[in-house]
């Protein structure tokens, strides 16, 4: 399901089954609406990997039902929001004080990145900065 | 191979085992990366180069993959190596901290030179 506003803090949504085979589409989702808004490759592709990273943990998760993508282009940012089933991070892998853990990449990738739970989902939500703000 | 699965090409170079990768390492795809380099470790390689640089991009799940299959190969005293030229793969390993674990090097012939 894809439904759009278009126009100023125009909005976008894509629904997915829960599954790994929609990360593509829900990366190709996510990059399109930031490059339509005019970011450059750079932030596009930190975009992409923190969606990818909010969507495979409840994936990874096991979680059933749907995983629900929201874009909004507020104003030059854009602010994102991954909704899902409840889920707890399964243990990552890690190595020599590597970091492989899913929300804390996000949070690394966009600082404001935080993670809300009640009993019926959970939410990942982050934006980055303005486009406008970085001289464009 | 469908049109979201990845390439992955094998050969041998100057004695090290290379794994050619081509696409992108998600949740789906990763398990494809991890079956693949599982088995040039059974296959008794100890040195083993993964040529990422036709990889688009990489998340968490890809690197994971990366790690445990470089703790297999530690504990027979192997290596592995990475080809990445600058790009989106290279940041992930780098924000991750991964860029310090693993050599990574800007071509194959380089990294079986080392």
């Amino acid at each position: 399901m894809l439904a759009t506003t278009v126009g100023r803090n125009a909005s976008f949504s894509l629904c997915v089954p829960a599954t790994a085979e929609h990360m593509t589409t829900v990366r190709a989702f996510a990059g399109a609406v930031a490059r339509r808004c005019g970011f450059d490759e750079d932030v596009i592709e930190d975009v992409k990997l923190a969606v990818s990273e909010a969507c495979a943990g409840p994936i990874d998760a096991g979680v059933s039902g749907d995983i629900d993508l929201a874009v909004t282009d507020d104003g030059g940012a854009l602010r994102l929001e991954v909704r899902s089933a409840p889920w707890t991070e399964p243990e990552q892998p890690s190595i020599d004080g590597a970091l492989l853990d899913r929300s804390a990449l996000v949070r690394t990738l966009f600082g404001d990145a935080e993670r809300l739970d009640d009993e019926r989902t959970t939410v990942t939500r982050f934006s980055t900065a303005s486009h406008t703000a970085a001289g464009r | 191979m469908g049109p979201i699965d990845l390439a992955l090409e094998r050969k041998t170079e100057s004695g090290w085992g290379v794994l050619a990768v081509e696409g992108e390492v998600d949740l789906y795809t990763s398990p494809q990366l991890r079956d693949a380099v599982n088995g040039m470790i059974e296959e008794g390689h100890e040195r083993i180069v993964l040529d990422l640089t036709s990889v688009g991009f990489m998340d968490s799940s890809g690197l994971g993959v990366l790690v445990t299959a470089l703790k297999r190969i530690r504990e027979r005293d192997g290596s592995l190596a990475l080809v990445c030229p600058e790009g989106s793969v290279h940041k992930v390993l780098t924000i991750t901290g991964l860029d310090k674990v693993f050599p990574i090097h800007r071509s194959v012939a380089e990294a079986t030179a080392a």
